[in-house]
C-alpha cells in the first residue's frame, strides 16, 4: 500500500476500529460483574507479583546490578507493556485459531478492509487495565517519591525505546498470527507469546554475556523491558535506541511479510 | 452493460495437498516426522462466463469443487493455474474497489458476531463498506422488510434460530448492495417453508437489484425456482453449461409416460414400450426412450381407451444423477 | 451413584474402557502435539530464566543455597511441573459454555476420567519431550550441580510426593472448575487463587528452603508449596524426616478437604445443571 492510499484509506480504518472496541466494551458490559471481577483480579494478580519482588529482595539484595527501586520501576514497565498486549493483541490471538478452525476467516477476506489490521485489533479485552493502571500508580509514585529521578532526555530516550518495544511485541504477534493460518491445529499461540514475554519479566542482564548480546543484537528481547526500564531509572546510550529503531523497522516488514505469505497460502478448509 | 460478461473463467484449476494420517501408534507417531500427502485436484480446467444480471445455478455432487470455485472468485484462495476475471478484476489480488462490490453468502459459515444482536454486526459493515448514516437506515428498512426480520436484529445472533439467522446473515451480505453474489448453499438446513421463504426473497432482490448471482445448492427446488442457467460440475470438470430444460434432453434421459386407460386394452403390457414404474389399477406409469416418445402415445391414443394421458420429463434430482455417474 | 453415573463402570470393564480411553486421547495428544510441544517449551523456560536471575542475585550471606542448589533446584522443576500441570479449570468450564458437557452426561461414565486419561495422555507426551531435553542440560551443567545421592528410600518417598502433589494438584484445579457451574469466568480466579499465589508461595519464584521463617509459617500450611517445591526439597536431601512426615499429613489434609469441597460442589452443581438445562 503506497502512501497514498494509506491517507485515504485511513480514516474509514479507523472507524471501523472504533466501531469494533464499542462494540467490544458493549460486549465487556452485559456481564458487569465479570468486567469488575476481571479487573480486580488483576489488580491483585498485580499486586502479588510486587510482592514476589519483597520475597526477592528478603533473599538478595541486588539482581545483575538493579537495585530495589529501579527493579520496582522495571516492574511497572513490564507490566504496561505486557498488559498492553493483553488488552489489544492476546484477544485477538487467541481468537484467530478459532477464527480459522470455524471457516469465518473466509468471510473476513472477503471485505474490502485490511486484514491484518482488522484481525489485529479488532477486540478489546478489558481484563488487565486493572494491570494497567496499577502500573501506571506506581510509576508515578515511584517518581513522584523520588525514587527514580527522570532527565528530559532520559524520558525522549525512555518513549523512543517504549516504541521500539511495541514495534516488537506487534513483529511477534503478527508472527503467530501468520502461524495460526498456516497450522490449523495449533491453538494456543497465546502461550508462545508468554514463553516470549518470559524472557522480558527481568533485565537480560542476568543472562551470561553471550546470551545478552545476542538479545540486544539479534533477537530483541532486551529492547522489551530493559532498555526502556533502564532509559528512564539509569539511562541508555542514544546509540542503543537507534539500533532499536532500526531492528524495529526491519521486525515489522519481515512479520508482514511473513503475514501475507500466509494469507496467499491460505487453503481455507470446509463449505 | 446489460450483455457485458460478469465473471469470466479461463482453465481455472485448484489443486489441495492434503496431509495423509495414519492409524496406530507408531504409524502416527512416525507420521510426525515424517507426513505423507496426497493432491487432490478440486477444480480442473474450469470455463465459464456469466452475464452481468444474470442469475446462474452451480450444481454437482458433494466434493465436486463448487465451494472451491466459488472461493476462488470471491479471492479467498488462490487457483492453482488459470485466469478469473471478475468485473474486469482479478479477484485474488483483493482490491478493496473489487471486494467492495461483491458478497459471499455461505451457508454453514456466518458472518455475524456471534455474542451480538444482528444490529452490532451491520453496524460494523455499514463502517466497512462506508456507507452513509441515512443511505444505510434506509436499505436496512428495506432488507429487514424483504426478509421479516424486524424481530430479529437485537437478539443476540447465538439465540437466534437457524432461519433467523440465515435472513440475518442476508442482510449483512447485501447491505452495501453487492453487484455479484456468491451464494453457496444458502439454504441449507432451512425447513421448507424456510427454503420457501428464502427463495422468494432471492427472486425478488434480484427483480429489484439485478445483481449477478451464482448460486449453489443441493434442493432442486431452489434450483428450479431460481435460476434459467445452470452450471453442472462434477469432480472439477465442467460437465453442462445451458438452460434448465435443455439439461434433460443433453442426459438424453428417457420420458415418463403416464396412462390411466377407462378399461385397459386386450393384449396390453407397459413391457412392451418401456420400464414399468408402477402400476395401479388401470393406471400405469412408464419410462420410455424419448425419440419413440410421440409415437407410443398416439399408437395408445388410437385405442380409444385412453382416460388421460401425460408424458413428461424426468424429475430433474434424476437427471442430474444420470449426469453424475456417467 | 447418583444420576446414573458411575464413578467406576463394572469392574471388568473398568481396565478395557481406560485402555480403550487412553489410547483415544493419546491419539488426541498426538493430533494437537504442536499446542503440548508449545506448552511443554514454555513450562521449561519459566524455570530456566528463573535460574539465571538466582544466579545473577547478589545474595546474602545467611542464604542457604548456593549456585548449584539454584540450578538443581531449576533443571527439576520443569519436570515437576509436567507432573502436576493441570488445566481441568480451563476445560471444564468451556465444555459447559460451548455445551459439550451435555454430551459427557450422555456416557455412562463419570466425565472425570475423560479429564483424568486426558491428563496421562498429554503428560506421557510431554514428558518424552522434557526428559531428554532436561537431561542433556544436566549433563552439560554436571559439574555446577551438588551431589545427590539416590538411596532407595528417597526414590520411594519421591515417588509418593510427587504421586500426592499430582493429586493434589488436580483436585484442588477441579473443585476450583466446578465453580464454573456458577460462575461465567473462572479463569479470573484460577489467575488469582492458582497461579498468582501459587508461584508465589509453591516456591516458583523464591525456592522455599530460602525464605525467611516468617513466610515459612504461610507456606508450609497452605497446599502449595506441596505441589511443587515439596518434592524438590526430597530430590535434594536437606529436610528433615520430621518435616516429611509434617508434610505428608498437611497435604493429606488439604486432599481431604478439598474431595469434599469438589465433591459437594460437583452434585450442587450437577443439580442445577440438570435443573436448568445445558
Ligand atoms: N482446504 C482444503 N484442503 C484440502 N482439500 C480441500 C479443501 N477444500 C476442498 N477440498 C477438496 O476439494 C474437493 C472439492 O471440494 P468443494 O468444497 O469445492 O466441494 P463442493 O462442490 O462444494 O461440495 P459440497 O456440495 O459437498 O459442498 C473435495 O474433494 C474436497 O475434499
Ligand atoms: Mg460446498
Amino acid at each position: 500500500m503506497n502512501f497514498r492510499t494509506f491517507s485515504l484509506e485511513f480514516p474509514r480504518h479507523a472507524r471501523i476500529l472504533i466501531q469494533f472496541w464499542k462494540t467490544s466494551l458493549v460486549q465487556a458490559m452485559e456481564y458487569r460483574v465479570n468486567f469488575m471481577l476481571g479487573i480486580g483480579a488483576n489488580a491483585i494478580d498485580f499486586t502479588i507479583g510486587l510482592v514476589q519482588y519483597g520475597f526477592f529482595f528478603s533473599v538478595a539484595n541486588s539482581i545483575a546490578g538493579w537495585q530495589k527501586d529501579q527493579m520496582l520501576a522495571f516492574y511497572a514497565i513490564f507490566m504496561t507493556i505486557f498488559s498492553l498486549h493483553f488488552i489489544v493483541l492476546f484477544p485477538n490471538l487467541e481468537a484467530m485459531s478459532q477464527l480459522v478452525n470455524s471457516g469465518a476467516l473466509d468471510l473476513v477476506l472477503t471485505k474490502p478492509i485490511s486484514v491484518q489490521f482488522l484481525l489485529s485489533f479488532r477486540k478489546l479485552s478489558f481484563d488487565e487495565m486493572g494491570s494497567f493502571f496499577t502500573s501506571q500508580v506506581l510509576l508515578l509514585g515511584l517518581w513522584a517519591t523520588g525514587r527514580i529521578d527522570v532527565s528530559a532526555q532520559n524520558l525522549f530516550l525512555f518513549f523512543g525505546a517504549l516504541f521500539c518495544s511495541f514495534s516488537f511485541v506487534y513483529s511477534f504477534f503478527l508472527f503467530l498470527m501468520a502461524i495460526a493460518i498456516r497450522i490449523e491445529k495449533l491453538q494456543n499461540m497465546a502461550e508462545l507469546m508468554w514463553s516470549f514475554f518470559t524472557f522480558c519479566r527481568y533485565p537480560v542482564d542476568v543472562f551470561p554475556r553471550w546470551v545478552r548480546s545476542l538479545f540486544i543484537s539479534l533477537i530483541p528481547i532486551a529492547f522489551i523491558t530493559t532498555i526502556p526500564a533502564k532509559a528512564l531509572t539509569v539511562g541508555v546510550e542514544p546509540s542503543t535506541v537507534i539500533w532499536g529503531g532500526f531492528l524495529a523497522v526491519v521486525f515489522l516488514f519481515a512479520a508482514r511479510f511473513f503475514w501475507k505469505t500466509a494469507i496467499a497460502s491460505y487453503t481455507s478448509a470446509g463449505g | 452493460m446489460e450483455t457485458s460478461s460478469s465473471i469470466v473463467t479461463r482453465n481455472l484449476c485448484r489443486t489441495f495437498e492434503v496431509r495423509r494420517k495414519s492409524e496406530g501408534f507408531l504409524a502416527s507417531l512416525k507420521g510426525i516426522f515424517w507426513p505423507r500427502s496426497n493432491f487432490v485436484r478440486a477444480v480442473s480446467g474450469l470455463d465459464m462466463e456469466i452475464q452481468t444480471g444474470e442469475l446462474v445455478g452451480f450444481l454437482g455432487p458433494n466434493g465436486a469443487g463448487k465451494t472451491t470455485t466459488l472461493k476462488m472468485l470471491s479471492g479467498l484462495i488462490f487457483p492453482t493455474s488459470g485466469s478469473i476475471s471478475v468485473l474486469g478484476f482479478q479477484p485474488f489480488q483483493r482490491d478493496y474497489e473489487y471486494l467492495g462490490r461483491i458478497s459471499l453468502v455461505m451457508g454453514q459459515k456466518q458472518n455475524l458476531w456471534w455474542d451480538l444482536p444482528p444490529i452490532e454486526t451491520l453496524a460494523i459493515h455499514r463502517e466497512i463498506y462506508n456507507i452513509s448514516q441515512a443511505e444505510f437506515r434506509a436499505r436496512l428498512d428495506e432488507l429487514v422488510e424483504m426478509l421479516e426480520i424486524v424481530d430479529c436484529l437485537d437478539i443476540q445472533a447465538r439465540k437466534l434460530s437457524l432461519g433467523q439467522r440465515m435472513r440475518c446473515e442476508l442482510a449483512v451480505a447485501l447491505l452495501h448492495r453487492p453487484q455479484i453474489l456468491f451464494l453457496d448453499e444458502p439454504t441449507i438446513g432451512l425447513d421448507i417453508l424456510m427454503q420457501k421463504r428464502v427463495r422468494a426473497f432471492l427472486l425478488n432482490y434480484h427483480e429489484r437489484f439485478r445483481p449477478t448471482i451464482l448460486l449453489t445448492s443441493h434442493y432442486m427446488e431452489d434450483v428450479i425456482a431460481l435460476v434459467q442457467r445452470v452450471i453442472v460440475i462434477n469432480r472439477g470438470l465442467k460437465i453442462y453449461d445451458g438452460t434448465l430444460n435443455e439439461l434433460s434432453k443433453a442426459a438424453r434421459l428417457e420420458k415418463i409416460l403416464t396412462v390411466t386407460f377407462q378399461s385397459i386394452p386386450e393384449g396390453f403390457s407397459p413391457l412392451a414400450f418401456g420400464k414399468l414404474i408402477f402400476q395401479e389399477g388401470p393406471r400405469f406409469q412408464v419410462k420410455i426412450p424419448r425419440e419413440k416418445a410421440a409415437e407410443t402415445a398416439s399408437n395408445l391414443y388410437s385405442t380409444g381407451k385412453v382416460l388421460d394421458l401425460t408424458l413428461e420429463e424426468a424429475p430433474i434430482e434424476e437427471v442430474l444423477g444420470e449426469l453424475f455417474a456417467s | 451413584m447418583k444420576n446414573g453415573l458411575t464413578f467406576f463402570p463394572k469392574g471388568v470393564h473398568f481396565f478395557r474402557v481406560s485402555m480403550q480411553l487412553l489410547k483415544a486421547y493419546w491419539q488426541e495428544t498426538l493430533a494437537y502435539r504442536g499446542m503440548v510441544i508449545i506448552w511443554g517449551i514454555h513450562s521449561i523456560m519459566v524455570p530456566f530464566v528463573l535460574m539465571f536471575v538466582w544466579l545473577a542475585v547478589e545474595r546474602g550471606s545467611n542464604s542457604p543455597y548456593q549456585d548449584g542448589d539454584y540450578i538443581l533446584y531449576y533443571l527439576a522443576m520443569p519436570l515437576v511441573m509436567n507432573f502436576i500441570d493441570c488445566w481441568t479449570v480451563f476445560t471444564f468450564p468451556e465444555e459447559l459454555r460451548e455445551g459439550y458437557f451435555n454430551r459427557q452426561l450422555l456416557k455412562p461414565l463419570h466425565p472425570i476420567w475423560g479429564h483424568v486419561f486426558e491428563h496421562i495422555a498429554a503428560k506421557a507426551f510431554q514428558l518424552l519431550c522434557l526428559v531428554p531435553i532436561v537431561f542433556s542440560i544436566s549433563w552439560f551443567m554436571g559439574d555446577y550441580l551438588p551431589d545427590i545421592d539416590f538411596s532407595f528410600r528417597k526414590i520411594a518417598l519421591l515417588f509418593f510426593a510427587l504421586l500426592f502433589a499430582v493429586v493434589l494438584r488436580f483436585v484442588m484445579n477441579t473443585t476450583l472448575a466446578m465453580t464454573g457451574f456458577w460462575i461465567e469466568h473462572v479463569e479470573t480466579l484460577n489467575l488469582v487463587f492458582n497461579q498468582a499465589i501459587w508461584a508465589l508461595l509453591g516456591g516458583m519464584v523464591t525456592p522455599i528452603e530460602t525464605l525467611p521463617p516468617i513466610f515459612r509459617i504461610v507456606t508450609d500450611v497452605l497446599p502449595y508449596r506441596y505441589t511443587l517445591s515439596f518434592p524438590i526439597e526430597i530430590l535434594r536431601g536437606k529436610i528433615s524426616n520430621g518435616e516429611i512426615i509434617i508434610g505428608f499429613v498437611v497435604m493429606v489434609c488439604w486432599l481431604f478437604l478439598f474431595s469434599l469441597a469438589g465433591r459437594a460442589l460437583w452434585r450442587a452443581g450437577l443439580r442445577i445443571y440438570t435443573a436448568y438445562g445445558g
